[in-house]
């Protein structure tokens, strides 16, 4: 009886530490979002990765409204629009679209990823020699 | 005679929980995303991983976990969403294995969630490598959250359906 009481307890105690953890993670994770939130608005470079490498880099404030066409090394097509120096995945060959329902870029600082097509595209705040965004560096 | 009963009964069951987790997760792909953060979804398939892992242990778990992945694979995904989710899919087994053999088959959402909050991340240090993206690690946040909201429901989900099934099946 004493021995089940005894290791129940030792249990309790095991799963309150999980639960601690899972807690920590979550208190983490809900700030980080929150933060993240805060710094969206002032996106002004784009860049554009197929395949893993840069496509291209574009200076939103500058920019045109337009839509790049952008095909990948399978062959996928990926249109990427630009509409008052505001960026989004236009439409996409890709089965699940989930980078077209992303939306614009400047609701969170959120990189516009369709991982079937390998097209990502990354908004930062100044332009750099890598292709202007806000890592210290990316390496391939 | 007693020994090769239960395994051919041991090997029925299994098979019924595979083509439970298959059939789980075929439904589940009907469903439409609503989050559009690729990476989040219910996995209730992890309901039938979680009742395997509890009754049977990790070699037989890792298993159902392997047939539902090819039969996905095979009819519906491709060989990239295979990647995701067996890397995926394989940390989030092994690491229910370790803490619910820590907590000795009890609190199993507990497990769930970790178990979850693996999978995620095994899936974003895959996207990681395949893009070529160090960003994509920004998701983790979201997935991290997504992952305990959906690995409480699932392992609640796996205490109810664990009750109602009747014990000697396991036996």
């Amino acid at each position: 009886m004493n021995d089940t009481d005894a290791k129940n307890k030792t249990l309790t105690k095991r799963a309150i530490i999980l639960i601690i953890l899972i807690g920590v993670i979550m208190t983490l994770s809900v700030i980080f979002i929150i933060i993240s939130g805060r710094y969206s608005s002032d996106r002004k470079t784009a860049t554009i990765y197929v395949d893993g490498s840069v496509y291209m880099t574009i200076d939103l404030l500058s920019s045109d409204d337009t839509i790049i066409e952008v095909t990948n090394s399978k062959g996928n097509i990926n249109h990427i629009q630009i509409k008052d120096h505001n960026i989004r995945m236009l439409d996409s060959d890709c089965k699940n679209g989930l980078c077209v329902s992303q939306g614009w870029a400047d609701n969170s600082l959120v990189p516009i990823v369709c991982l079937p097509n390998n097209v990502v595209i990354i908004t930062g705040s100044k332009i750099t020699e890598n292709g202007g965004n806000e890592y210290d560096a990316i390496s391939y | 005679m007693t020994r090769s009963h239960t395994n051919t009964k041991r090997l029925a069951v299994l098979g019924l929980f595979a083509a439970l987790a298959f059939g789980i997760y075929a439904l589940e792909s009907l469903i439409p995303n609503p989050i559009p953060i690729p990476g989040i979804k219910l996995g209730l398939a992890n309901i039938i991983s979680l009742i395997v892992l509890k009754k049977y242990g990790l070699r037989d778990s890792s298993l159902v976990l392997t047939v539902r992945l090819l039969l996905s694979a095979l009819l519906f995904g491709s060989l990239m969403s295979l990647l995701y989710s067996a890397v995926g899919g394989f940390l989030c087994i092994f690491g229910e294995y370790l803490i619910n053999r820590f907590l000795h088959g009890k609190f199993l959402p507990v497990t769930a969630i970790l178990g979850a909050i693996l999978h995620n991340a095994g899936q974003i240090a895959v996207a990681m490598i395949i893009t070529g993206t160090p960003g994509v690690i920004i998701y983790a946040p979201y997935l991290a959250v997504a992952g305990i909201i959906t690995g409480l429901l699932t392992g609640l989900l796996a205490v109810m359906v664990l009750k109602l099934i009747p014990g000697e099946l396991f036996s």
